[in-house]
């Protein structure tokens, strides 16, 4: 009989941008990771009478939520992506970072393109470490 | 202070890129000498690299791109991170790669073999 896996040891997370270099969250310790998609994949026009057209819509952007232990590696690499990008005096790169999540265990990968950060999470000074969120808009989200 | 860091202009891609190469640890160092004092002496760097097992290559390639740091439009970055690209621009450039290790091993051991005494040049009081 066949289980079904699921192993987070086994998903590596990579972070991308060529101006800002690779960071392996897998290797520094990271939290949940969300990626949601923006947009409907279907909708329904119906009319009074009960007909229904059923819509194809196209949605490819999503929203990526990090949680990345304070002070991490992934942390440092975020913020340093941040200031970056506010004092980037060449908007056109800033759009050309990726994201890759390879589950091992489940045997598929997801590749968010076009990523940016869409801000710079709360900075917290308490007695012990936080988690942080970071929020990552992706234009493209493909999973294979 | 000892000067631990130093900074090289390679070519990548035709591009030219400034790395920042940290010197390794003393017992790092003293694990590379015994590495290196297997080796023919007096050779040149292709037949180092040819007489090294194949584990040893692997293992002093990786220590020594683990000490270096790439500097990107967003400040200096790691070129590996244990054992994984943090430069993914690196992973199929051997030519670079190489020349990155024999320059980590070079400035590791600068000033051990007589000549230059630089590298046991005590600090200054107030370093």
């Amino acid at each position: 009989m066949a289980y079904n896996v699921y192993s987070l040891p086994d998903c590596k997370t990579v972070l991308y941008h060529p101006d800002v270099g690779t960071a392996n969250l897998h290797q520094c310790g990271h939290g949940k990771i969300t990626i949601s998609s923006a947009g409907d994949l279907t909708s329904h026009t119906a009319t009074a009478d009960g007909y229904v057209v059923v819509n194809k819509l196209k949605s490819t952007n999503g929203t990526i939520t990090l949680e990345l232990p304070q002070n991490s590696l992934g942390d440092w690499f975020l913020r340093r992506w941040a200031n970056w990008q506010k004092n980037s005096q060449d908007p056109s790169h800033i759009a050309l970072g990726t994201l890759t999540i390879s589950d091992a265990a489940g045997n598929f990968s997801i590749v968010c393109t076009g990523v940016t950060l869409q801000k710079v999470p709360d900075r917290v000074f308490d007695r012990t470490a936080t988690n942080l969120v970071y929020t990552l808009l992706a234009t493209t989200i493909t999973e294979q | 202070m000892r000067e631990i860091a130093k900074i090289l202009t390679i070519p990548v891609d035709g591009k030219k890129m400034d790395f920042r190469l940290t010197k390794l640890d003393a017992f790092s160092g003293a694990s590379l000498l015994r590495m290196l004092s297997h080796l023919p002496a007096g050779e040149d760097y292709l037949s180092f690299f040819s007489a090294l097992p194949d584990e040893d290559m692997r293992r002093l390639m990786t220590v020594c791109l683990e000490h270096c740091e790439v500097l990107l439009p967003a400040g200096w970055n790691p070129v590996m991170t244990r054992g994984e690209w943090s430069y993914v621009e690196l992973e199929h450039d051997v030519a670079t790669c190489m020349k990155l290790t024999i320059e980590e091993v070079l400035w590791t051991l600068e000033g051990f073999f007589g000549g230059g005494a630089s590298g046991f040049r005590p600090g200054t009081p107030d370093s």
